[in-house]
């Protein structure tokens, strides 16, 4: 599997740059690098809880939530997400939050 | 070796042809099956046909000779091939490239579907096993069109897929099988989770239409119902499409509370267990609900997949249960004139994509392709219509067959795609609709941006649900 430095660090990543080593792996660094591919100028407060809603609903159901439990939990509209995440919540947000590719059609 | 086909032979001894499939399958005749439609039988074979139907042999043995001496060169090659088990199958091919001219990827990886019959024929097959072209490949089936020959390319491809070592299967497709095989759907959604979204759709929906409920596990309801997880996961919004269709028309329907998934990714991978499965869920469903129909799934891929399941593997539930198509469905409510559409709501020119699955393949593989139907709904919602040039079966795929929509190989898909998005700018519509959601994600969310098409992307129940006219009764 392909890996990527950035800031020092080395990330196992899958084919579509997804991080391989879940949530262990997680940390600072990854969020900024994935902060630089996405083009998100600064991070705030909004993004951080986008992370945390995700990575708490992975821990307890193992998988990434529907986008309207994203938006519940969180209390931002989808169009919302799509600012925040310009590759949107599948894509961008989960990629940032260090959960895998959601397995469907999406 | 002589080579035979199944018509030929039931003609020659006076049965019917499923009488010699029957043979070929119980081995009681002993033969290989090739490309094109032909069997491989060798000369004693025959002569034992012969024999026990009291017939004089019709055919001459000299070709099998010929057979014989023209195979000492393969002879250096491994001894057994499992893709192509006879040299003398890549006789069939005539080499003369109409499939490669055909194939919107040609040439990416160096290959293309004629390189790929004749490695196959010429026995490498470990080279294309390992290469990642027969995932790159949307199984479109264009190559197969075009073939004077009626070589089975796309079945070819089909089989180096299914023989790819199951850990070097592009990853995304395993993790979504495995997912549904655990979860019960691709994306994995909790059955809470997903109970509790449906119910507040509904209420959002009951503020257009009154009284709407969604009705979930009701016995002895009609139809049965599945979703493609992507939509209550990224697009809940869309299934209301079919939602009204059915408060319109008065439908008995339900969803199922769990297996209701409308994918079937182990048809991408080669994975029959995994096809088998997800549809027995389907079945069992059915009986457990004691439903009379089941629509099957819209995406093109887990359409072709469910039916071809229920053929081989579930019989007696093609017997019992009506099956429909989203085309079967709709023209039958139209035909009972249960919907009434409002013709002026989509005014502007518009095409129609015909889905390689619903119309190409599914003429091929079981005989009874859908081209028409889409047309006539189409043309009722949307007047000003215009086809792209080839249509139905000579169509264009969009690029993301095949699993390619989920595979990692997003620059090839976008390629692939330059052909349909050429064929949509020609025509000048600025509406396309579509019957799957590959299909329509391609079009919609990438073709659109790389290519500049400029238009709009409907599912063909997404313009039926908006061309609706409600009765005032």
């Amino acid at each position: 599997m392909p890996t990527v430095e950035f800031k020092g660090k080395t990330f196992e990543v899958d084919e579509d740059g997804f991080l391989l080593g879940g949530l262990d792996a997680w940390c600072q660094e990854w969020v900024e690098y994935v902060k630089q591919l996405e083009g998100i100028e600064e991070l705030t407060e909004e993004h951080w809880k986008v992370i945390k809603v995700l990575q708490d609903y992975y821990k307890k159901n193992g998988v990434a939530p529907m986008v309207r439990v994203l938006s519940k939990v969180t209390g931002f509209p989808l169009k919302k997400i799509y600012e925040l995440f310009p590759s949107g919540p599948g894509k961008g947000a989960c990629k940032m939050a260090g959960l895998p590719k959601p397995t469907g059609c999406v | 070796m002589l080579e035979v086909r199944i018509n030929e032979l039931a003609e020659e001894f006076g049965v019917h042809r499923n009488t010699i499939r029957n043979w070929i399958k119980a081995g009681i005749l002993p033969a290989q099956k090739g490309p094109g439609r032909r069997y491989l039988l060798k000369w004693a074979d025959y002569v034992a046909l012969c024999e026990r139907f009291g017939k004089r042999p019709r055919r001459l043995p000299e070709t099998a000779k010929e057979e014989e001496s023209k195979k000492s060169p393969y002879r250096l090659l491994p001894p057994s091939t499992p893709l192509y088990p006879d040299p003398s199958w890549a006789d069939i091919c005539l080499t003369c490239g109409a499939c490669a001219s055909a194939c919107p990827i040609s040439g990416v990886d160096g290959l293309d579907p004629r390189k790929v019959v004749r490695m196959a024929a010429l026995g490498m097959d470990e080279e294309l096993i390992n290469s990642d072209w027969a995932w790159k490949c949307s199984l479109c089936a264009k190559c197969e069109e075009s073939c004077p020959m009626k070589v089975e390319i796309v079945q070819l491809i089909c089989r180096i897929r299914s023989l790819r070592p199951r850990d070097k299967i592009p990853g995304p497709l395993v993790r979504g099988i495995t997912t549904c095989l655990e979860k019960g759907n691709n994306l994995g959604i909790p059955k809470e989770d997903f109970l509790a979204l449906l119910k507040y759709l509904a209420r959002e929906l009951a503020e257009e239409c009154p009284g709407f409920e969604v009705p979930i596990d009701v016995h002895g309801a009609r139809l049965l119902v599945t979703i493609n997880s992507k939509e209550p996961f990224a697009e809940p919004e869309s299934l209301k499409y079919w939602w009204k269709i059915f408060y319109a028309v008065k439908e008995s329907w339900t969803i199922s509370s769990e297996y209701w998934e409308g994918v079937n990714w182990g048809f991408f991978s080669g994975n029959e267990e995994a096809m088998r499965a997800i549809v027995g869920r389907l079945v069992d469903n059915l009986h457990r609900l004691n439903c009379e129909a089941l629509l099957l799934p819209e995406s093109g891929h887990a359409y072709l997949a469910t039916r071809l399941v229920l053929e081989q593997w579930f019989p007696e539930a093609l017997n019992k249960f009506k099956i429909y198509s989203v085309f079967d469905l709709l023209m039958e409510y139209l035909n009972k004139g249960l919907l009434v559409l409002d013709a002026k709501r989509h005014p502007g020119l518009t095409t129609y994509h015909d889905s390689c699955n619903y119309g190409r393949r599914s003429l091929k593989i079981l005989g009874r392709g859908y081209f028409e139907e889409g047309r006539i709904i189409t043309q009722l919602c949307c007047p000003d219509f215009v086809d792209m040039q080839p249509n139905r079966n000579g169509n264009y795929c969009c690029g993301a067959g095949g699993g390619a929509w989920s595979s990692p190989y997003k620059a090839e898909r976008i390629f692939h795609g330059r052909i349909k998005a050429r064929q949509i700018k020609e025509t000048q519509a600025k509406r396309v609709i579509v019957t799957c959601h590959q299909c329509r994600d391609q079009i919609k969310f990438f073709l659109n941006k790389e290519y500049e098409l400029g238009v709009e992307v409907k599912y063909l129940w997404e313009l039926v649900a908006d061309s609706l006219v409600f009765d005032p009764s």
